[in-house]
């Protein structure tokens, strides 16, 4: 029957192994006899490998590791690069479309609001002279209005 | 067994002292049987790696460094004891049995271990380790992380990966 509970099935099993291990020491004579006979032939250097890192697994040793922190941080540090250029560029562009509608960055907007402002210029000149001369052309018209006015009562007086 | 009392041995087991291999040697010898027991599969095997590795822990004594990991050193050399036989010989996978029966005797408990025995050698070396040092030597997790050079959450990764493999195979004899 399968146990839901991780922590008794690794009660268990941590209870197996402990019994599986539990064997009487052999005597250390048999050790001490093998040190006489000069065992083992082998260096420390050849029993290693001369590896000053020793592994402890053959997965360890040889097996290249397919994934791990590195290739995923050096991903995410691409990404994240690509995101930065993409949002910095679109946002640079942004700026300078609506600086070139405002009018207020760049030597040809510079030219193009000059000609704009000495085409207002103009126009208000254009305009002022109107006005100047209606205005004129109302004064000429009043003096001679008046003058009329004084000659017919100079008129009326020598009749 | 300290770290450090290792340490210690092992430097007087250097100066040649025979007295001090013969304490680390019974201080040990269960873990590193039970270890390799777990690596290779078979009793006979561990037996004579085990030996071999207190034999190498005499001859390579004057090498030891001491940094406080006189245990991870001894572990280190059964671990590679263990590597060799398993590259030597092929360990064999057999079927584990369908069904146990359902006791709590002696002989169920000895059965037990036989099939867990069965079931670590079907792990990855990797996983295979990590359960051996956490259920023979009794290290935390943390001190496995300490011994091997590597990341604890690599540790703890490989420890849940093993439980559940090992549930699987042996869930239903549990």
């Amino acid at each position: 029957m399968l146990t839901e509970n991780s922590d008794l099935f690794e009660k268990k099993l941590y209870e197996s192994i402990h019994a599986a291990a539990d064997t009487p020491i052999p005597p250390f004579d048999a050790l001490a006899a093998r040190i006489v006979a000069n065992e083992p032939t082998e260096s420390y250097e050849q029993f290693f490998g001369g590896e000053d890192e020793y592994p402890l697994t053959a997965d360890a040793a040889a097996v290249p590791k397919k994934s791990g922190p590195a290739w995923y941080k050096t991903l995410g540090i691409a990404a994240a690069a690509v995101a930065v250029f993409v949002v910095g560029s679109g946002l640079v562009m942004v700026l300078l479309a609506g600086s070139m509608r405002c009018g207020s960055a760049g030597p040809m907007n510079d030219k193009a609001a000059y000609e704009e402002t000495a085409q207002v210029a103009e126009c208000d000149d254009a305009f002022y002279d109107a006005e100047q001369g209606a205005e004129d052309s109302a004064k000429t018209n009043r003096v001679s209005d008046s003058d009329l006015q004084k000659n017919d009562t100079e008129d009326s007086s020598q009749q | 067994m300290e770290q450090r009392a290792a340490d210690e041995l092992i430097l007087s087991v250097a100066a040649g002292d025979m007295h001090a291999l013969e304490a680390l040697y019974s201080g040990m010898y269960r873990e590193i049987y039970g270890y390799l027991l777990s690596m290779v599969g078979d009793p006979h095997a561990a037996e004579d790696l085990a030996q071999d590795t207190f034999l190498r822990v005499y001859k390579y004594a004057p090498k030891f460094v001491p940094s406080g990991y006189g245990k991870s050193w001894v572990y280190k050399i059964a671990g590679r004891l263990a590597l060799t036989y398993r590259a030597k010989n092929s360990v064999p996978t057999e079927e584990l049995p369908e069904t146990l029966a359902d006791s709590h005797s002696a002989e169920d408990r000895v059965l037990d271990a036989q099939l867990v025995t069965q079931a670590m050698a079907r792990l990855s070396e990797d996983e295979r380790q990590v359960v051996s040092l956490h259920a023979v030597s009794g290290l935390p997790l943390r001190e496995i992380a300490e011994l091997l050079r590597i990341p604890l959450g690599t540790v703890k990764w490989r420890h849940a990966e093993a439980i559940k493999k090992l549930k699987v195979m042996l869930g239903g004899n549990f």
